[in-house]
């Protein structure tokens, strides 16, 4: 095969930097009391951060991820890029938009219902079409690399769980006053959520994960994908299959949980694949980006394995919730925090020093980050993140504002490193002289015609 | 007029498979003035070395990036006014480096190669074997001028990549 190689996507840092914003918004809010043990789930001020969280932060971060890695996967280059600005744009003002909107509720303010069929146009028009550009590339290229396959199931349910959500929003907001459809929506919420978090979040993660890993690990490459595929296609099906029976509870309810074994199983293959892809490894000592997501591996693997139990034996509120809070923070977010610690300075590494490189000495890719301090963040970042799931168990709502305020710091503080990376403060100033050009700092310029480009 | 026998191995490479057998077998079948049409996704210049050597005369068009039409025709030569490939451009010497650099993570396999090309006269070839597909890579050799081939071994495990020195902006890296 004779590949053209991968150039840069153009707004992945973009993608980044609106994810972290995000991330950074939502815990302040439940560092500043917006949340808490005590406060129900589905209220009105626990949903700004609920989506603050999924749509801002994890989506736009794997968004942004694929939009450099479905090119790697697959070897095809983007097919349209301006595609790319315009589905960032539209997820911002569109969950601008709905956190607007769900503010506008909790207030009983009569302008919620507009704003919230205005949030749920953007923001489906902007996940479908960004998500359309990435399948249809994935899908040409899915003889490419087994991971394709992962991702699209991802970015399936990535635009089933939209379609759900903007059904939510018009009926949340009154648009729509259907009786059969408002009995629906109330008791599709888990569905909708479990096909964001376990649909969409996991499967892209777990895709993108299995081309990164092996290739900074020096293992061979994970061989299960079809299996992990095949078990995950017959999950999703069964959670739409309980999606779709909520005037049957029993069934629904039979269906739920054997959808949760069934990803239990691709979670299981997906760990034992991860630990031989780690215990074969020809490079000795990690780096920091594999060792920091160690501890999100285990909480992907305490969190599933709690589920289930807790799923099949019908606990509280509470049991849940701290479940998921491992999910989202511990798996989902620390890897995602942990691999980007090395994706930031990677892609920033390429766009400054590639042109330069061979010609003149360029500082390490190391020599980006400061791992030492960002390993010591990363670890309090899920310290906090187990202490605030405890203190949820244990409904403690002062443990879990101190623990929120702890994991909002060493967010913030990941972030100062994320962008000391990205600007090259590390870096020697010597290496940086003509014809050298700092890359800009929220996108990567295009390197056609870019200064480094003929580095003469 | 030569009888043309078509062979489209476009798929096969596409797919990460290895047509050479099945080109060789082809070449083998022919009748005595036949020759072959070969739809690639890239140009097989070894491969085409090696026809030489067996008295084909060639004429590659580039369709596409990844689309190349190679006419072998046994005996004459070549249609010298075919701008695509002139036939002496199509033949790369043997390396004159070899890498491996199976053991190395991403990017330095990227860093050595780079590196080593800057060193090299225009026109030699360095070998390499890396664990990954390079592909930031590709697009820095794009960049440069520099014409290169791949692809995995039959294990899939090991990338194999051939590389000739071009640079495109020789001129100016010289200052």
């Amino acid at each position: 095969m004779m590949p053209m190689g991968t150039n840069l996507s153009r707004w992945t840092m973009s993608y980044f930097g609106a994810a972290l914003f995000f991330l950074l918004l939502a815990e302040c809010f439940l560092s500043a009391g917006g949340w808490s043990p005590s406060v129900d789930v589905a209220e009105p001020r626990a949903l700004i951060i609920v989506h603050s969280l999924t749509i801002g932060w994890l989506g736009m971060l794997m968004i942004g991820a694929l939009l450099q890695f479905a090119p790697v996967l697959t070897g095809l280059n983007l097919p349209a890029s301006h595609f790319d600005v315009l589905g960032l744009i539209g997820l911002v003002v569109g969950l601008g938009l709905l956190l607007f909107g769900f503010y506008l509720i909790d207030k009983g303010s009569n302008a919620a219902g507009p704003v919230m069929g205005a949030a749920a146009l953007v923001l489906f028009l902007s996940i479908l079409s960004v998500s359309m550009v990435l399948a249809s590339l994935l899908w040409r290229g899915r003889n490419a690399h087994p991971a394709s396959g992962l991702v699209l199931i991802g970015i399936g349910c990535l635009a089933i769980t939209a379609a759900f959500g903007a059904l939510f929003a018009v009926t949340l907001s009154g648009i729509i006053e259907i009786p059969s459809v408002v009995q629906f929506v109330s008791s599709a919420v888990p569905y909708h959520a479990s096909l964001g978090l376990a649909g969409w979040t996991t499967f892209a993660a777990i895709g993108v994960s299995y081309k990164l890993l092996p290739m900074f690990l020096l293992s061979h490459d994970m061989k299960k994908a079809p299996f992990l595929a095949r078990t995950g296609s017959i999950g999703i099906a069964l959670l739409g299959t309980a999606a779709f029976s909520p005037f049957w509870p029993e069934a629904a309810n039979l269906f739920f949980l054997a959808a949760s074994l069934m990803f239990g199983l691709t979670i299981v293959a997906y760990l034992n694949e991860l630990y031989l892809a780690y215990r074969g490894r020809r490079r000795k000592s990690l780096e920091l980006n594999t060792s920091g997501s160690l501890p999100a591996f285990a909480l992907l693997a305490i969190s599933v394995a709690l589920l289930v139990p807790a799923i099949a034996l019908g606990a509280g509120t509470h049991v849940i919730s701290a479940i998921v809070y491992l999910f989202v923070f511990g798996w989902l977010s620390g890897l995602g925090l942990a691999q980007l610690l090395k994706i930031v300075p990677f892609l920033t590494w390429i766009e400054a020093f590639g042109p330069l490189l061979g010609r003149r000495p360029t500082p390490r890719l190391g020599d980006l980050v400061n791992s030492r301090r960002s390993a010591v963040w990363l670890g309090a970042f899920y310290v906090a993140v187990v202490a605030a799931a405890s203190a949820i168990v244990l409904e403690s709502d002062l443990g879990f504002r101190a623990a929120a305020i702890l994991q909002t710091m060493s967010t913030a503080a990941l972030l100062w490193e994320l962008a000391l990376a990205r600007s090259l403060a590390n870096v020697d100033p010597d290496t940086k002289r003509d014809p050298f050009q700092q890359p800009a700092f929220f996108f990567a310029a295009n390197k056609k015609g870019h200064a480094n480009g003929s580095a003469s | 007029m030569v009888q043309l026998r078509e062979l489209d191995v476009r798929q096969i490479l596409r797919n990460g498979g290895m047509p050479f057998q099945l080109i060789m077998d082809t070449f083998s079948s022919l009748e005595p003035g036949e020759g072959v049409r070969l739809h690639a996704i890239f140009q097989p210049v070894p491969l085409i070395r090696q026809l030489e050597q067996r008295g084909f005369s060639h004429v590659a068009r580039r369709l596409a990036d990844d689309d190349w039409e190679i006419d072998f025709v046994p005996g004459d030569a070549p249609n010298p006014t075919d701008p695509a490939a002139p036939a002496s451009e199509a033949i790369w010497p043997d390396p004159t480096w070899n890498l491996d650099l199976t053991d190395l993570a991403p990017p330095e396999p990227m860093e050595r190669i780079l590196s080593r090309l800057e060193t090299m006269a225009s026109g030699e070839v360095l070998f390499a074997l890396l664990n990954r597909e390079p592909v930031f890579l590709f697009s820095e050799l794009k960049a440069r001028g520099h014409e290169w081939i791949g692809d995995f071994d039959g294990d899939g495990k090991v990338y194999r990549i051939m590389i000739r020195a071009t640079p495109g902006d020789a001129a100016d890296a010289s200052n």
